[in-house]
């Protein structure tokens, strides 16, 4: 085998080449771990936010829009009484009627931004276990509580979401109660009003839906009460997959995604490949003396790997550098809540693969073409 | 050595799909024992003096016995899984979308293209109970061939908890119409 030194040194013959490989590298690796991350997080956040204790029931035909959804208010207490085996807690059963609407509100800067607003009773605390309460209280009529990412949703500052401070909605002003969190989660983007300030605010005489949590109650009885009930128009679904269904909507946001990368990655590749073609042809003579002292093809060509695999893990490090700076834990909104860019082992692993494939695929065929030719017309070459 | 290796992984397979077969042995004779309660239902002739849905929502009050036909349609799901219920509408009201010319709608039995308040005054939930008057729990859909868009007459007593926007019918025999 060569020593490792050699494939060292040759990388600095050609400072310039060494750059545009690493560089090369670097960027289609950020851009790969920055795809990842971005499908990864939106997946996440989504499948965190629905719980398989959770049933919603929706009006009829509504099923993949909650916000279009109407339910009859009366629904929520028929639930409570006539489903078996929903939890409870201190004889409060966690059965919570919600109206959903998106809507932009105004912050005391003058911001305007784009806000999710539920209108909720205490009891989507029994249903909605996640959310934890960390500044503030429950708000009262003429208050509301705010999603600890709320702030990323509207594109302000989260200093304008502070307890104390005012938003505006029309020529309503809401004061903030409190601020809530649920990891993980949409719910956390979201801005929780007091449910018959929204239901007046919005002009609604009925509800978006009515979540409610099992306890030894199976989905199939939450449907039966549904076919029981056919006045009401209502359609059970799991919390779970309703958010998994909503998932499906952004697939091709996630596949547009994916194919940018894939033909970056493509573009650098050949472009590697390109390079990588012409250095090697210069050094067909060097490779034959190599071979006539005695040093086999695949020992030339472990070294060739060598060379290419360094310039690019080289450019993967400086990847992953750059996106733990610039991405890891970074905040991005979207339509239904916002979610955390994250270097999760899955992401790492895609980094990592990603930049050992490039080396790889970029050196095999030039590496191939260069220590095929004979030994004598090699030793000829110019 | 190897054929040794090999018995024993036989042997180690044997036992582990011995053992669920068990598990699974069991569980078949629960729910065989609710399907038979439910294929015993099914009749073979049909009742005299049945009636439309509509009609029946306009005359039947809770605790009368009642004959009338109908199909599997109505809303998007007519049955439930491990439950014996379902949901029938009136074919003279609801049209199906599969009866629609150009209408490739893949869950025909939804009549989407209906008014909703049509929708609700021309459905009647129809559901089997036990002696002990709770649901059985298997579903209805497969039982004798029903299946949604399935015309049938039933044979039953409007439950209690009926009123006069929301019709339940305990059934106490099905027939299936060719």
């Amino acid at each position: 085998m060569l020593p490792f030194t050699y494939a060292l040194r040759n990388l600095f013959r050609d400072p310039s080449r060494l750059l545009q490989t690493v560089g090369g590298s670097a960027l289609v690796v950020f851009l790969l771990i920055a795809a990842v991350a971005l499908t990864r997080g939106m997946d996440e956040v989504l499948s965190a936010s629905g719980s398989t204790q959770n049933v919603l029931l929706v009006g009829k035909g509504s099923e993949e829009s909650i916000e279009r959804s109407e339910v009859p208010v009366a629904a929520e207490s028929a639930t409570a009484t006539s489903v078996v085996g929903i939890a409870e807690k201190l004889g409060v059963t966690a059965v919570s009627g919600e109206i959903f609407y998106q809507a932009p509100v105004l912050t005391e800067d003058g911001t305007k931004g784009p806000a999710l607003l539920r209108g909720v009773f205490e009891s989507a605390l029994l249903v909605h276990v996640q959310v934890r309460l960390i500044d503030g209280h429950f708000p009262s009529p003429g208050e509301v509580m705010v999603g600890h990412l709320a702030h990323r949703k509207l594109g302000v500052p989260a200093s304008q979401l502070e307890v104390g401070k005012s938003i505006f909605w029309g020529n309503e002003e809401l004061k903030i109660s409190g601020i809530f969190v649920a990891p993980g989660t949409v719910l956390e983007s979201e801005i929780w009003f007091d449910r018959n300030d929204l239901a007046s605010l919005t002009q609604r005489d009925s509800l978006s839906s009515v979540t409610l949590r099992m306890d030894t109650a199976e989905l199939e009885d939450i449907e039966l009460f549904t076919f029981q009930r056919n006045d009401l128009e209502l359609s059970a679904i799991r919390e779970d997959r309703y958010y998994a269904k909503l998932s499906e909507f952004y697939e091709p946001i996630k596949l547009m995604t994916w194919v940018t990368a894939i033909l970056v990655a493509a573009g650098a590749v050949f472009g590697g490949l390109n390079t990588l073609y012409a250095a090697f042809a210069a050094r067909i003579k060097e490779m034959a003396t190599l071979q006539s002292i005695g040093f086999g093809r695949v020992a030339l060509f472990i070294s060739l790997i060598q060379e290419s695999l360094l310039a690019t893990m080289t450019g993967t490090l400086l990847a992953f550098l750059a996106a733990y700076f610039l991405l890891d834990g970074r905040t991005v909104p979207f339509s239904t809540g916002t979610f955390t860019l994250v270097l999760s082992p899955a992401v790492i692993l895609a980094g990592l693969s990603a930049g050992l494939l490039l080396g790889l695929i970029g050196t095999i065929p030039p590496a191939a073409r260069c220590l095929l030719p004979k030994l004598p017309s090699a030793l000829r070459s110019n | 050595m190897k054929t040794k290796l090999m018995i024993g992984i036989g042997a180690a397979l044997a036992i582990g799909l011995s053992a669920c077969s068990k598990d699974e042995g069991q569980g078949v004779v629960e729910n065989s024992a609710e399907q038979a309660a439910l294929a015993g239902l099914v009749i073979s002739e049909k009742p005299a003096d049945a009636v439309s849905i509509v009609q029946l929502r306009k005359q039947a009050k809770a605790g009368d016995t009642v004959t009338f036909t109908g199909h599997a349609l109505g809303s998007r799901s007519v049955f439930v899984d491990g439950r014996a219920v379902m949901i029938m509408g009136d074919p003279e009201v609801l049209i199906s979308c599969s009866l629609i010319e150009g209408d490739n709608c893949s869950t025909p039995w939804d009549v989407c293209c209906e008014d909703p308040d049509e929708i609700k005054a021309s459905i009647v939930t129809v559901q089997v109970l036990d002696g002990e008057g709770k649901i059985i729990k298997a579903g209805l859909k497969g039982v004798a061939g029903i299946t949604e868009l399935s015309d049938l007459t039933i044979v039953g007593e409007v439950a209690e908890k009926s009123t006069d926007d929301n019709m339940l019918i305990n059934a106490t025999a099905i027939y299936l119409n060719q």
